[in-house]
């Protein structure tokens, strides 16, 4: 018997909740979906991810293996020019040539500009290890104010970034779903007829290969479409990264510009001349060292599109890029 | 919080659970406890004045009712108006009539260096302030007692399903409702999950998609071929009508969940005959307000043809100004009290009824004819309402008008679609005239139904975007 003070009672709901639980149409619309998920299971490809509350499952994969190493010297930030051209192991391994142990991580964001790698590089990589040293890779294309598809991209990146931990929580747990999970590309595929899931393209230490085919290579650039400006809010991303970055007492190294020759010409001397302002300002803080490596970038045969290299390019290109650290004396 | 998002996924279960297991009198203060965390969702800067509101309506209204003498009536009326309307002035109005004075000055070369306070409107203000409103002319005619239990009155002003976009319910309707202990039965657990699902589905899957086209289109009109244009305005039609409608099913249901019965805010307006027809099945509880409160104390129709037009027109003009504090929602009003005036001219001239009598074409004809004009007029006062400026509509509607561009199939494919998906909730619902006459289909009618809602939802789910009507 409950107490007359009681706040309790049951007399409001009057139906029983086993009555609503097993109602035909409930059991039977839960059977349809089942049929559904079952059929997905035969249907997606095995080694397909549901990607939960992850942008996409690379960088999941990424976040991954920072975690299980056990510490990090020098982490490499930036787009997937980053990610791409510069492996790791391949930058450790002319270290330890010269017999210096250094541990590094490529925490780069493909397709992403500085707007999200400033906010991603911080919240998924910085707060994970704590690097000496964080080289920080630049070109016009990821400071660019013009690209509507990267900038909303970015902007959904971000969006998954910040997500609030009892929402990751609810959307992890459904993704265990394959419909819930793989519902960006059922939503695609009614859309264009095609499958399409970005495979993640992790190799080790953070790197990624996208590959020797030469796909992208005729992908054209077309003049003036890249605008940079030194006070814009991805250019303002970029300044507040380095600056978070300092004030952790973590040296920044700037490598800007890798691209190829094609891509280098269709970006017009004002926008060049606003990247120049852009590492100036970079400059401007004390720990900061902008290497001037335009030398290292390799010829346009070594690129699969303008701005990303082939598997056997960047192992080289990385090695290269490692001998000129090591002969600023950088890392030792 | 909205709706659709995961956070009402949490919300809703606690609430509910906890709602469940309580008596009625700590369950109305178990609402209100929610209702306070949902608006404080947005800012909780804004408790104090719903809370304000609410303390000023509750006395206000107890002394109109226990005046003896009709001035010291007319007094607390006023005071509750003046606060009602003195918070909807400052916080939505004021940086609007600044502006506008401002431009006005412009027009004449005098430049008015007025001090600029800008300030966040609360959400949902336009609708719990309507709400309130109507309780305090409503105990001021004697239509109602005053409420003398703070807890229900302020249930009454905060009940979150309805606060931040309506139903605007009067407290002649909720009131009775928060007092009674409530029942749940299955009935209404049923319908209510059917109503939230219905509403989850015209959001999410409707109105979101035909919000991501819309917005294309609108955002640059002037790179867009005339077919895109009119393709854009059907698409805004379609979106508005998902996102406020699904909403207010929405609200309807997770009300039901708690025993409460919501106003019905939306009768398949789009299949409205004429323009007049298309306001007493859009947004029922706005017109209907609008119509007690505002139209019949102008006059109504009491005092001649001249004066109902302009009585039309002031109603719309203000529903259109109740919608936001900017031009383009004017001029939307404008036309909507044009079309009735021009409607009630028709209704009453002696063509319109000798073609009555004579059944000049059969009525399906008729019937298609009123609902496709009604449908495109209504559609075109929405370039307005969506439009961020009059310069923007006006460039929208000259290049849709110029009908310039190729014509692709691609382009009426999303409209076409999108309307596909939404029609058969509309058919049932006009033939029959009641929305849960769906609960009565064949069990495996219902059934793919469900699979089919729940399956889309899955699909379209994850995107969050917040309902249009809750700026208001």
């Amino acid at each position: 018997m409950m107490s007359r003070l009681s706040i309790f009672n049951f007399d409001t709901l009057q139906a029983p909740v086993k009555s609503l639980l097993l109602n035909p149409v409930v059991v039977f619309t839960i059977a349809i979906l089942l049929t559904i998920e079952l059929g997905l299971r035969f249907i997606i490809p095995s080694n397909h991810v549901p990607t939960g509350s992850w942008y996409n499952a690379e960088l999941r994969d990424q976040v991954d293996q920072l975690k299980s190493m056990s510490h990090v010297d020098l982490m490499i930030t930036g787009s997937s020019i980053a990610a791409v051209n510069l492996r790791p192991s391949e930058i450790d391994s002319v270290y330890q040539k010269n017999n210096i142990a250094l541990k590094s991580f490529n925490a780069g964001i493909r397709g992403c500009n500085y707007t999200c790698i400033n906010i991603g590089f911080q919240k998924l990589f910085l707060s994970q290890k704590e690097p000496r040293y964080v080289l920080i890779v630049v070109t016009p294309t990821d400071l660019n104010e013009s690209n509507k598809f990267v900038i909303n991209r970015s902007n959904n990146f971000i969006k998954s970034f910040s997500t609030k931990i009892y929402v990751k929580t609810i959307v992890n747990t459904l993704s265990h779903s394959w419909l819930f999970g793989f519902r960006s590309e059922i939503r695609e595929y009614f859309k264009s007829r095609e499958w399409i899931y970005e495979e993640s393209k992790i190799t080790k230490q953070g790197h990624i290969q996208l590959g020797d085919k030469r796909e992208g290579e005729n992908r054209s650039l077309r003049k003036n479409i890249i605008t940079v400006d030194p006070s814009g809010p991805i250019s303002n991303s970029l300044y507040e990264l380095t600056t978070s970055i300092l004030s952790q007492n973590i040296k920044v190294i700037v490598l800007p510009g890798l691209m190829n020759s094609n891509a280098h010409s269709v970006i017009n001397e004002s926008t060049w001349n606003n990247f120049s302002i852009v590492l100036d300002n970079l400059a401007n803080n004390k720990d900061v060292t902008i290497l001037n490596a335009n030398h290292l970038i390799p010829s346009d045969e070594n690129f699969i599109d303008p701005v990303h290299l082939s598997n056997k390019s960047s192992v080289n290109y990385s090695q290269t890029v490692a001998e000129f650290l090591f002969e600023q004396d950088l890392f030792k | 919080m909205w709706f659709n998002s995961w956070e009402f996924v949490i919300f809703l279960p606690i609430v509910l659970i906890t709602y469940y297991a309580l008596n009625h009198r700590a369950q109305n203060i178990w609402l209100i406890i929610a209702s306070y965390v949902f608006y404080g969702f947005w800012d909780w800067r804004f408790f104090a004045l719903i809370a304000f509101s609410t303390l000023i309506d509750f006395f206000a209204a107890q002394q109109i009712s226990d005046s003896k003498t009709k001035a010291r009536k007319k007094f607390f009326l006023s005071l509750s108006l003046s606060v009602n309307l003195g918070a909807l002035a400052i916080f939505k109005y004021f940086n609007f009539f600044i502006d506008s004075f401002i431009e006005f000055g412009a027009w004449f070369g005098l430049n008015f260096d007025t001090p600029v306070m800008r300030l966040l409107p609360p959400i949902g203000i336009s609708f719990y302030t309507f709400q309130t409103l109507a309780y305090s002319i409503d105990v001021y005619r004697g239509k109602m007692e005053a409420s003398r239990k703070i807890t229900d009155f302020a249930l009454y002003v905060c009940y979150f399903p309805q606060l931040v976009a309506g139903p605007i319910e009067r407290a002649q309707r909720l009131l009775p409702q928060i007092a009674k202990k409530r029942n749940v039965s299955q009935a209404m657990i049923n319908s209510g999950c059917f109503l939230i699902l219905v509403g989850l589905f015209k959001k999410i899957v409707i109105a979101d998609n035909a919000g991501i086209h819309a917005d294309k289109v609108f955002s640059d009109p002037s790179g867009a071929t005339s077919i895109q244009l009119w393709a854009g305005m059907i698409l805004f039609s379609i979106q508005i009508y998902g996102d406020f409608s699904g909403y207010s099913n929405i609200a309807r249901g997770v009300s039901r969940l708690f025993g409460i019965e919501l106003i019905e805010n939306f009768q398949t307006p789009y299949f409205s005959r004429n323009i007049t027809e298309f306001w007493r099945r859009w947004h029922i509880s706005l017109s209907s307000w609008l119509k007690d409160y505002l139209y019949i104390p102008l006059g109504g129709n009491r005092h001649g043809k001249y004066k109902t037009y302009r009585n039309l027109m002031l109603t719309m003009i203000i529903g259109g100004l109740w919608h936001g504090a900017a031009w383009t929602f004017v001029i939307w009003g404008s036309l909507h009290g044009l079309y009735l005036a021009i409607h009630k001219l028709w209704v009453n001239s002696n063509l319109s009824q000798w073609c009555h009598k004579k059944s000049v074409v059969p009525h399906w004809i008729s019937w298609l004819i009123g609902v496709m004009l009604t449908f495109h007029l209504v559609a075109f006062t929405w370039i307005f309402f969506r439009a961020d400026s009059f310069q923007m509509a006006w460039l929208y509607i000259s290049n849709m008008l110029s009908f310039q561009g190729a014509i692709r199939l691609r382009d009426v494919f999303i409209p076409a679609l999108l309307i596909l998906a939404l029609l058969p909730i509309e058919i049932i619902q006009y033939r029959k005239t009641d929305i849960f006459s769906f609960l009565k289909l064949p069990f495996i009618v219902r059934t793919v139904a469900y699979g089919g809602i729940i399956f889309a939802l899955i699909i379209w789910s994850g995107n969050d975007v917040p309902f249009i009507y809750f700026q208001f």
